[in-house]
C-alpha cells in the first residue's frame, strides 16, 4: 500500500462508488443532451456544497466514535444570527463572519465538554442540544430574515470557468485540510484511537476528554462555515435552514465505507458519497422522477450499503 | 544487594470496606527480576496499580530511588521511567504498528506536525532492537494476539524504562513466543532494567525470575531469592493448604453405561482435524490442550453455539441444528469460559440471572412469578452457600466466585444430564474451587455425564477420570485412571507440539 | 424509607422504583407550580387536556423504550406515525379496515427494522434511519406531496371523544400502558427483552430466542407508532405528510428521562408515561407564563440533558 493510498484512507468500497458516479453519470448523458451543460453540472455542485460540509463535520465525529445530532438546531441559530449581523458593508460583514465561526466553534466545544465530562451518550447531548439551538434561533426571529451584502452572494454564485463554483473549491480546500489533518496531526491519530477503543486510548495516555472537546469544535467551526454559506445562497437568515441536515448528513458518512462505531474510514469516503447523493437527485430529476423517490432510494443504499459492510466485516 | 529503583512501603488498598492490599512492602531493583505470584484476587493487579499511578493507596508510599514519590497518573509513572505492560490490552486495531507503538510520543517535526517518515524508522528501530519482526505499517487488527503483544512491549520500551512490569503476558502465547519473549527480557535485565513479572506460571518464573513475592489475599506471605525456593514452597505461599485435599476421590470411568453423549467425526470451523468421543453418565472427562487448541471451539458446537461438521448424538439420538435453546432444552448445559462476556446479565439482580434458565425453550408459562424466582434463587444461595445480602441485589455486586456459584446453580436449574464446563474455576478462590469439585463429583454420582476443559493441570488430574489431550482440533492422547499425571499430560503434550501448556499449580 | 418499604436498598427493584418515585416527585412540583403561576391549571379539564395532548407520545415512548431496551433506537416512529395515518385513511374507506390496515403497516415496517438488526445486524440507528427515509418517499410519492384531506368522523371520535367522560384515547392508553406494563415486569417475553439488553451474548447462550427477542421489539414499536399517528391526525384533524414529526426525537427523549439506558436493559413503561407526561406538563408551563412557544423547545433540551445526568450520576454510584 502505497502512502497515499494510506493517507486517504482507500478502501475497495471507494472504487463501488466512483464506479456507482461514472455509471449514474452514464444514465444522465443518455437521459438527456442538456445533462452535461455547464448549467447542470455547475447546479449539482451547488446543491452538494451545504451537505458536503456539514457531512465533513459529522464523518470527524463517528470516526471518534460519537455522533453530532445538533446541526438541525446550529445550522439555523447561526444562519439566522449571521444574516442578523453581516450587515451591508465589508467590515461588519467580516466582525460577523469571524464572530459566527467563533461561536460555532464555542457551541461545538461545550456540546463535546458535556458528552466528554458528563458521560452522557452524544444521541442524547446533541439532541437536547439541538432543541435549545432551534428554540433560541426561532425565538430570534420566526421568519427567515438579515440580509447579506450583495459582494457575498457574488462571491458564492460566482463560477470559474463557468463550471466551477467557489463553493465547490472551498469545499474540495476543505476536505484536503481535514484530512491532512487526521493525517498528520497527533490529534487526527487520536481521533481514530478514541474511536476504535476509547478504554486502551485512555490507557494509553490519549487525552480522551480534550481530544473530544476538540472534535465537537471542529465539527462546529464547519458547520458555521456552512450556514454562512447557505445566507449567502439564499441572501436570508432561516431558523429552518439546518431542518434534515442532521439525519441527512450521516447518510454520506455511512455510505462512504465510515463505521458508525469509530475508527474505521475516512473523508475520501464521504466526499465521494456526497457527489453520488448529489448526481443521483439530478439524474433522477432528469429522468422526470419524483423528489420523492429519491428518498426512496437513499434509504435503500443506506441498508445495502451497511449490509455488505456488515457481511465484510465478518469474512 | 543494591538499593532498590521502585519500591512500595506499608502498601495498603481498601475498595469501600473491602481490604484487598494490607501494609505489602514490595522492591524492585535494577538487573534482577522479581516475580510477583499469587492467586486471582490476591491482590497483585492492585500492587501494580498502585505503583504505577493508576490507583492511589489508602495508607503507604512509593519510594523511586529511595524517595518518596506520588503518582497522579499513569502518566507521570511513565514518565519516571516505569514502563507496563498490562493485562488488558492497550492497543487498538484501526492504528498501525508505528502509530500504536508511539501513540501519544510521535516524532513531530518543527510545525508540530506527525513526521510520518520517522515515526516509520523509529519504530522500525526499535522493533530490531528488541528483535521482533514486523513491519511499522500494519495495521493491528492483521496481527495475532502474540504479536499483538509483541507490539504491547514495545510500546512499553519506547522511552527510556528502568523499571519493566509485565502483567501476565504469557496467558496467551505459543512456547516459542514465549521463549521469545524470556529472551528480549534476559537482555534488558543484563543491560540493567529493573523487571517485574507477574504470573502463577510457576515454570516461568523459575526461568526468567531472579526473585519472588508472593501474595495471599492481600498478605505477602513469603519473598525471597528465587534459589530459596521449590514448586511446593511456592505453591504452599500461595493456597496455604496442599492442593490434593481439595479434590473429591475418583469414583473411576464409566465403563459399562451406554453413552449420553457420542461425537463422530466433529469438525469445528477453521479445523482440519476431528475428533470422535463417547461420554458416559457418572464420569468426568477433562479436555486438556493448549489455548487455541480447538477446546472451546469443540464445546461450542457440541453446544450450537458455534458451527461444526460431524455428527452429535444425544444418548444415541442424532443430533441436528444445533442451538444453545435446543441444547438447554434436551439436557446438555454448557458453562462458559468467560463470565462477563456471556455469563451473567451483569445490572439483573442475582434471582433474575438465576431464573433465566426458565426463559429459553422450556418456558413453561407466559407469566412469572417473582416471589417463586425469589424463593428459588435463595434456595440455591443456600445450596451453594452464596455470599449476598439479597438476592435483589445485581449480580455484579457479588465477588467473582460467588458469581460462579450462582451461574453453576442456573446450569443445575433444569436437571442437565450433560454438562459442558469451560474453565470451571477461572478467577474463584480455593475455597470456593473446593466447593465446586465437590459438587460436580456429587453429581458425576448421580448420572451426570461431565466434560471439563481447564488449562490449570492440577484441576484436570485432580478432577477427571479421563483425559483427552488436544491439539489443532484433534485429540492426540486419552488418559485413564493412574496415567492422568501432569507430567503424563505434559509429555503428550509436549511430544505434540512444544506449545505453550504448562503445569500450573494453582 | 419509603424506598425499603418499596424494594430494599441495593437492590434491582429498589433502585427502579426511587427512579420512578423522582419521576413522580418532580411531575408534582411542575404541577404545583404551574398551580401557583395559574391557579385555574388544576382543574379536571385542564389536566384531561394535558392527558389526551401526551396521548400520542405516550404511545410511542412505551415502543421506543422496549426498543431501546434491546439495545436499539427507533428513528422510523415518526415516519410511520406519518404513514400509517396518510396510506390507511387514503386507501380504505371504512374506519375499521383502516385501523386494522394502519397496524399491520406498523408491524411490518417495524418486522423490517427488526429484521436488519437482528439478521443483517444493521446498526439501529442505520436500519431506522433507513426505513424512516424510505417510508417518507413513499408516503410523499403516494399523495404526490399534497396533503390527502378528510378524516372520517370515527376518528374524530376515537381522538377527542369520550365514553362516559373519560376520553377514549386515555382509556387505549391506559390500556395498552397496563399490558406493556404488566408484560415488561411480569411475563417471560418481557423479562427476555431485559435480560437481553443486560447482555445479548448471554441471553444467546442461556438459550433465550435473541432474534425474535429483537423483532418483536420493533414490531411493538411499529404498532404503537401506528396507533400513535391515527389518534394524532385524529386530535389534530388533518392528514398530513409530516404528522408526527419531531416524535422520533421526543420519543426517545422522553424514553431517557423515564429512565431507559441507551446501553440497554433498563426501562419501565411506568417512566417512560411519566417522562411523557412531565415534558406536555413542561410545555404547558411556557404557555400558561405567556412565553413565546419556542422556549418549550430550550425547556425540553434542558431537561433532557438534567435527567440524562441525574441516571449517568447514579449508574455510577
Amino acid at each position: 500500500m502505497t502512502d497515499f493510498a494510506r493517507a486517504v484512507r482507500f478502501q475497495t468500497v471507494h472504487l463501488a462508488i466512483i464506479g456507482l458516479i461514472a455509471a449514474i453519470f452514464m444514465v444522465g448523458v443518455f437521459a438527456s443532451d442538456r445533462f452535461v451543460t455547464v448549467l447542470n453540472i455547475a447546479n449539482v455542485q451547488d446543491q452538494l456544497v451545504a451537505l458536503a460540509l456539514v457531512a465533513l463535520a459529522q464523518t470527524v465525529v463517528i470516526l471518534s466514535g460519537g455522533i453530532d445530532l445538533s446541526f438541525a438546531g446550529l445550522l439555523g441559530l447561526l444562519s439566522v444570527l449571521f444574516a442578523t449581523f453581516a450587515g451591508s458593508d465589508p467590515a461588519t460583514f467580516a466582525a460577523a463572519y469571524v464572530g459566527i465561526l467563533v461561536l460555532g466553534t464555542a457551541i461545538g466545544a461545550i456540546t463535546g465538554g458535556i458528552v466528554a465530562f458528563s458521560g452522557i451518550h452524544p444521541l442524547i447531548v446533541t439532541l437536547a442540544t439541538s432543541t435549545i439551538m432551534a428554540g433560541a434561533a426561532l425565538l430570534h426571529t420566526k421568519q427567515p430574515s438579515g440580509s447579506v451584502p450583495i459582494f457575498f452572494e457574488d462571491i458564492v454564485y460566482a463560477r470559474f470557468f463557468d463550471f466551477l463554483p467557489w463553493g465547490t473549491l472551498f469545499v474540495i480546500a476543505a476536505y484536503l485540510l481535514v484530512g491532512f489533518v487526521l493525517w498528520r496531526t497527533r490529534f487526527g491519530i487520536r481521533v481514530y484511537a478514541i474511536g476504535d477503543d476509547e478504554r486502551a486510548a485512555t490507557i494509553s495516555g490519549v487525552p480522551v476528554r480534550l481530544t473530544k472537546v476538540l472534535i465537537y469544535a471542529l465539527s462546529g467551526f464547519i458547520v458555521a462555515l456552512a450556514a454562512i454559506y447557505l445566507v449567502g445562497r439564499f441572501g436570508v437568515g432561516d431558523p429552518r435552514a439546518g431542518i434534515g441536515f442532521d439525519l441527512r448528513s450521516i447518510t454520506p458518512v455511512i455510505v462512504g465505507g465510515t463505521l458508525l462505531a469509530g475508527g474505521r474510514g475516512g473523508v475520501l469516503g464521504t466526499f465521494l458519497a456526497v457527489i453520488l447523493l448529489a448526481l443521483l437527485a439530478n439524474v433522477l430529476n432528469f429522468l422526470n422522477v419524483s423528489n420523492f423517490y429519491l428518498w426512496i432510494v437513499e434509504g435503500v443504499i443506506i441498508v445495502v450499503a451497511v449490509s455488505l459492510f456488515v457481511v465484510r466485516a465478518r469474512s | 544487594m543494591a538499593d532498590p529503583v521502585l519500591a512500595a512501603r506499608g502498601m495498603t488498598k481498601l475498595f469501600g470496606s473491602n481490604e484487598v492490599l494490607r501494609n505489602i512492602d514490595f522492591e524492585v531493583i535494577a538487573g534482577r527480576n522479581i516475580a510477583l505470584c499469587g492467586e486471582n484476587g490476591a491482590g497483585k493487579s492492585t500492587l501494580i496499580k498502585l505503583m504505577t499511578g493508576i490507583y492511589t493507596p489508602s495508607a503507604g508510599h512509593v519510594l523511586l530511588d529511595g524517595e518518596p514519590v506520588i503518582f497522579a497518573g499513569p502518566k507521570e509513572a511513565i514518565a519516571a521511567g516505569i514502563a507496563v505492560v498490562h493485562q488488558e490490552f492497550s492497543t487498538i486495531s484501526a492504528l498501525t504498528v508505528a502509530e500504536n507503538v508511539f501513540l501519544e510520543k510521535e516524532p513531530r517535526d518543527r510545525l508540530g506536525l506527525v513526521d510520518r517518515r520517522r515515526l516509520r524508522r523509529d519504530c522500525a528501530d526499535l522493533l530490531q532492537q528488541l528483535g521482533i519482526d514486523l513491519d511499522p505499517d500494519t495495521p493491528l487488527e492483521r496481527l495475532s494476539v502474540a504479536e499483538a503483544q509483541m507490539v504491547e512491549i514495545a510500546k512499553a520500551l519506547r522511552s527510556r524504562a528502568r523499571v519493566l512490569i509485565l502483567d501476565e503476558p504469557t496467558a496467551v502465547l505459543s512456547h516459542r513466543e514465549i521463549d521469545h519473549l524470556f529472551r528480549i527480557l534476559r537482555d534488558l535485565r543484563n543491560q540493567g532494567m529493573g523487571l517485574v513479572y507477574v504470573s502463577h506460571r510457576l515454570d516461568e518464573i523459575f526461568e526468567v525470575c531472579t526473585d519472588i513475592c508472593v501474595l495471599k489475599d492481600g498478605d505477602v506471605t513469603s519473598a525471597g531469592p528465587i534459589e530459596d525456593y521449590d514448586h511446593d514452597r511456592v505453591v504452599a505461599a500461595m493456597v496455604g493448604r496442599r492442593l490434593g485435599e481439595l479434590f473429591p476421590p475418583k469414583s473411576g470411568p464409566a465403563t459399562g453405561a451406554a453413552p449420553v453423549l457420542s461425537l463422530r467425526d466433529l469438525k469445528v470451523e477453521g479445523s482440519a482435524a476431528s475428533v470422535d468421543l463417547d461420554l458416559r453418565p457418572g464420569e468426568i472427562v477433562g479436555l486438556s490442550g493448549l489455548v487455541g487448541s480447538g477446546r472451546t471451539e469443540l464445546a461450542l458446537a457440541i453446544f450450537g453455539a458455534a458451527r461444526g461438521a460431524g455428527t452429535v448424538a444425544l444418548s444415541g439420538a442424532n443430533y441436528r441444528k444445533r442451538t444453545p435453546g435446543r441444547s438447554l432444552a434436551g439436557g446438555l448445559a454448557m458453562l462458559t469460559e468467560d463470565r462477563k462476556a456471556n455469563g451473567l446479565f451483569p445490572d439483573a439482580s442475582v434471582a433474575w440471572n438465576f431464573a433465566a434458565s426458565t426463559l429459553g425453550k422450556g418456558a413453561r408459562a407466559l407469566a412469572l412469578s417473582p416471589r417463586d424466582e425469589e424463593e428459588r434463587s435463595r434456595s440455591v444461595v443456600e445450596r451453594f452457600s452464596v455470599v449476598v445480602d439479597h438476592v435483589g441485589q445485581p449480580i455484579s455486586a457479588l465477588s467473582g466466585g460467588n458469581q460462579q456459584k450462582v451461574l453453576i446453580g442456573r446450569l443445575l436449574e433444569n436437571a442437565p444430564k450433560i454438562l459442558l464446563l469451560d474453565e470451571p474455576t477461572r478467577g474463584v478462590d480455593v475455597a470456593t474451587k473446593a466447593e465446586i469439585y465437590r459438587t460436580l463429583r456429587r453429581l458425576a454420582r448421580d448420572g451426570v455425564a461431565i466434560l471439563v476443559i481447564s488449562s490449570e493441570l492440577i484441576e484436570v488430574v485432580g478432577l477427571c477420570d479421563r483425559v483427552h489431550v488436544m491439539r489443532d482440533g484433534a485429540f492426540v492422547a486419552e488418559l485413564l485412571g493412574d496415567a492422568i499425571t501432569e507430567d503424563g499430560i505434559m509429555a503428550v503434550a509436549a511430544a505434540a507440539t512444544g506449545g505453550g501448556m504448562r503445569p500450573s499449580h494453582d | 424509607m419509603i424506598a425499603q418499604l418499596l424494594g430494599g436498598k441495593g437492590t434491582v427493584r429498589g433502585r427502579k422504583t426511587r427512579e420512578i418515585l423522582l419521576l413522580l416527585g418532580f411531575l408534582i412540583v411542575i404541577w404545583a407550580v404551574t398551580t401557583v403561576l395559574s391557579p385555574r391549571f388544576l382543574s379536571v379539564k385542564n389536566i384531561t387536556d394535558i392527558l389526551i395532548q401526551a396521548a400520542p407520545l405516550g404511545f410511542v415512548v412505551i415502543g421506543q423504550m422496549i426498543v431501546i431496551v434491546v439495545r436499539g433506537l427507533d428513528l422510523s416512529v415518526a415516519s410511520i406515525m406519518a404513514t400509517a395515518a396518510v396510506l390507511s385513511i387514503g386507501v380504505f374507506d371504512n374506519t375499521a379496515t383502516a385501523f386494522v390496515a394502519a397496524l399491520l403497516l406498523g408491524a411490518l415496517v417495524g418486522g423490517v427494522n427488526g429484521y436488519l438488526v437482528s439478521y443483517r445486524r444493521v446498526t439501529p440507528f442505520l436500519a431506522t434511519l433507513a426505513t424512516m427515509i424510505v417510508l417518507q418517499g413513499i408516503r410523499f410519492a403516494y399523495t404526490k406531496g399534497a396533503p390527502s384531506g378528510s378524516l372520517p368522523d370515527a376518528f374524530r371520535f376515537l381522538a377527542t371523544g369520550d365514553i362516559g367522560g373519560v376520553p377514549v384515547v386515555l382509556i387505549v392508553l391506559i390500556g395498552v400502558g397496563f399490558v406493556a406494563h404488566w408484560m415488561l415486569e411480569r411475563s417471560v417475553p418481557g423479562r427476555q427483552l431485559l435480560l437481553y439488553g443486560d447482555n445479548p451474548e448471554t441471553a444467546y447462550m442461556a438459550g433465550l430466542p435473541v432474534k425474535r427477542i429483537v423483532i418483536s421489539a420493533y414490531v411493538i414499536s411499529g404498532v404503537l407508532a401506528a396507533i400513535a399517528g391515527l389518534f394524532l391526525v385524529g386530535y389534530v384533524g388533518i392528514v398530513d405528510n409530516w404528522t408526527g414529526q419531531g416524535y422520533e426525537l421526543d420519543s426517545i427523549a422522553a424514553a431517557v428521562i423515564g429512565g431507559a439506558s441507551l446501553r440497554g436493559g433498563k426501562g419501565s413503561v411506568i417512566g417512560a408515561l411519566l417522562a411523557a407526561l412531565i415534558l406536555v406538563s413542561l410545555f404547558n408551563i411556557v404557555v400558561i407564563l405567556g412565553l413565546s412557544i419556542e422556549f418549550q423547545m430550550v425547556v425540553k433540551g434542558v431537561l433532557i440533558l438534567l435527567a440524562a445526568t441525574v441516571y449517568i450520576r447514579r449508574t455510577r454510584e
